[in-house]
């Protein structure tokens, strides 16, 4: 079953910082269409916005940076964010990297706040994060295929 | 400026260089240790032999650190530039190898990087490109990569996701561009320095301080960043 | 056994080599010591030369950012910087030099990684009086943690 329109709604409202907007569709979602679409379109959210902010032609400390600059930005997301996982799941992205001997729980995690920073540096207007989305969408549809 | 527009690409990926190396996780392999020499042969071939800089390319670690097919005490083969150091530490013999790049290096050759001397440090630090290579033999598809190493549909995948959008409101609390519309971020936590002392918790051997000295690259890590730091005082950046 | 005059010479031999040469003999000094049985408490020196720099940047409060952007400034300088030096053992061992428990204890080679370059890259800054200041606070630290070694 491809994404839906009310996750790609959940997570346009998460991306647009109104939480309680995000919390009240999260909560509506179907729980086991949810983690197989809802996931996947994080997955590829993650991946598309890696992919615009870095190119091809990023230099590592580009990557360190970035990174240091979203945990920088609280002391929560410090503690929970791992910037040794952090930097792996961007270079998975951009020229793969080993992640064998990390947690999914951490994996997943990360790839959810690090787009938020993603999002969160870009300023999208309205029509472009409903773009991104679009874009986004179909990339979770193949994940899912 | 909307940072998230596709820039212009060819859609290849980066060259890597660099071998498989998980960043913060140094492997120890098992090595296959030559057999000991006396101290004045190792010392008689280091003397002969200075450690040369990026002298070709630096063997795969997975390899034997002793010269491939040699014997004790044999020359390295030619090109390679492997000083060995042979000696005592706590009852532990202590075998290493250098060809002055890295301690039992892993890395291999980093295109376009020359020798570090001093004065030819460049003053852009090598193209990070090379920092985790990680090529998979078979270069799987870019959706086969992420569903298969970040993708995650499973039972408790909602509940991390829920965990971590609570989390990631701070972002948007702090965006780094300064702008602060909405709510105020909270404060961040300030840490009163404490004049704690040391402990063996802290305290690691020195066969891995030693290790690290002779490794070249460790030497240059801190070459560029000194550069680097002064050329920001300079600037007037701080 | 107490930190010698020739384990402090070895490692600010290091810490101020500027040249190959001059790193060859920094290198050159840490062999022999370690010939002669000479390099012990090298690893207490180092941790508490470490400690004592470290206090002296982060000082008097610090923050979360603070560590993570130190970090981040060194490791994004170079690519060998960023492969020899663990993010989470670096901050970690900073935040616990600086009076901050931790949960987690680095692998031993990651901690010794940690301390000797980020001791190094705190002290690109200092001058020789500075470096010397430190060096002797780093070996009273050390001499007190092997005085009171089991």
């Amino acid at each position: 079953m491809p994404v839906t329109d009310d996750q790609v709604a959940t997570l346009r409202a998460l991306l647009s910082d109104d939480m309680d907007r995000y919390r009240q569709l999260f909560s509506g979602l179907d729980r086991d269409e949810a983690r197989k679409g809802y996931s996947a379109l994080v997955t590829a959210g993650f991946a598309e916005a890696v992919e615009r902010r870095f190119g091809t032609g990023y230099r590592g400390g580009d990557i360190v940076e970035f990174v240091a600059s979203v945990r920088s930005r609280s002391d929560q997301v410090a503690a929970e964010l791992d910037p040794d996982v952090a930097e792996r799941v961007i270079r998975v992205v951009l020229e793969d990297a080993p992640v064998d001997d990390l947690s999914r729980d951490a994996i997943t995690g990360a790839q959810l706040l690090l787009l938020i920073g993603l999002i969160a540096d870009a300023q999208l207007d309205g029509g472009g994060l409903a773009q991104f989305l679009a874009e986004a969408r179909k990339l979770a549809d193949q994940l899912m295929s | 400026m909307d940072e998230l527009s596709r820039p212009e690409s060819s859609g290849q990926p980066p060259d890597k260089a660099a071998p498989d190396v998980s960043v913060g996780r140094r492997q120890h392999e098992d090595r296959q240790l030559a057999e000991p020499r006396s101290r004045q042969e190792v010392a008689r071939e280091a003397r002969a032999r200075p450690v040369r800089l990026d002298d070709g390319p630096v063997p795969d670690r997975r390899d034997t650190v002793a010269p491939a097919g040699g014997r004790p005490g044999d020359a390295a083969p030619p090109g390679s530039a492997m000083t060995h150091f042979h000696g005592e530490f706590k009852s532990q013999r202590l075998d290493l190898y250098t060809d002055g790049n890295r301690w039992a290096s892993a890395d291999s050759a980093r295109p376009g990087q020359t020798a570090a001397k001093k004065g030819d440090v460049p003053v852009r630090p090598p193209d990070g490109q090379e920092l985790i290579g990680g090529a998979a033999d078979t270069n799987p598809s870019r959706a086969d990569r992420l569903r298969s190493k970040l993708y995650d549909q499973s039972d408790g995948v909602l509940d991390v996701l829920e965990k971590n959008a609570n989390i990631g409101q701070s972002i948007f609390d702090q965006p780094p561009t300064g702008s602060y519309e909405g709510s105020p971020a909270p404060q961040p936590h300030i840490y009163e320095t404490h004049p704690a002392g040391i402990d063996a918790g802290t305290v690691a051997t020195a066969i891995f301080t030693l290790g690290l000295v002779i490794d070249r690259a460790a030497h240059r890590a801190v070459e560029y960043y000194e550069k680097r730091a002064k050329g920001d005082n300079h600037a007037g950046n701080r | 056994m107490a930190v010698t005059d020739d384990q402090v010479a070895a490692l600010r031999a290091w810490l101020r080599a500027g040249t190959d040469a001059e790193a060859s003999d920094a290198e050159r000094q840490f062999l022999t010591l370690s010939k002669t049985s000479g390099l012990d408490e090298i690893g207490a020196l180092v941790c508490g030369a470490f400690a004592a720099v470290a206090r002296r940047r982060f000082s008097p409060t610090w923050t979360s950012a603070d560590i993570v952007r130190f970090v981040a400034e060194f490791r994004s300088s170079s690519a060998e910087a960023a492969e020899l030096l663990s993010p989470s053992a670096a901050e970690n061992q900073l935040r616990r030099v600086l009076g901050e428990k931790q949960a987690i204890v680095p692998p031993e080679e990651d901690r010794a990684r940690a301390q000797l370059l980020l001791l190094a890259a705190l002290a690109v800054t200092l001058g020789p009086q500075e470096l010397d200041q430190v060096l002797a606070e780093g070996r009273t630290l050390a001499d007190s943690f092997v005085r009171d070694a089991p």
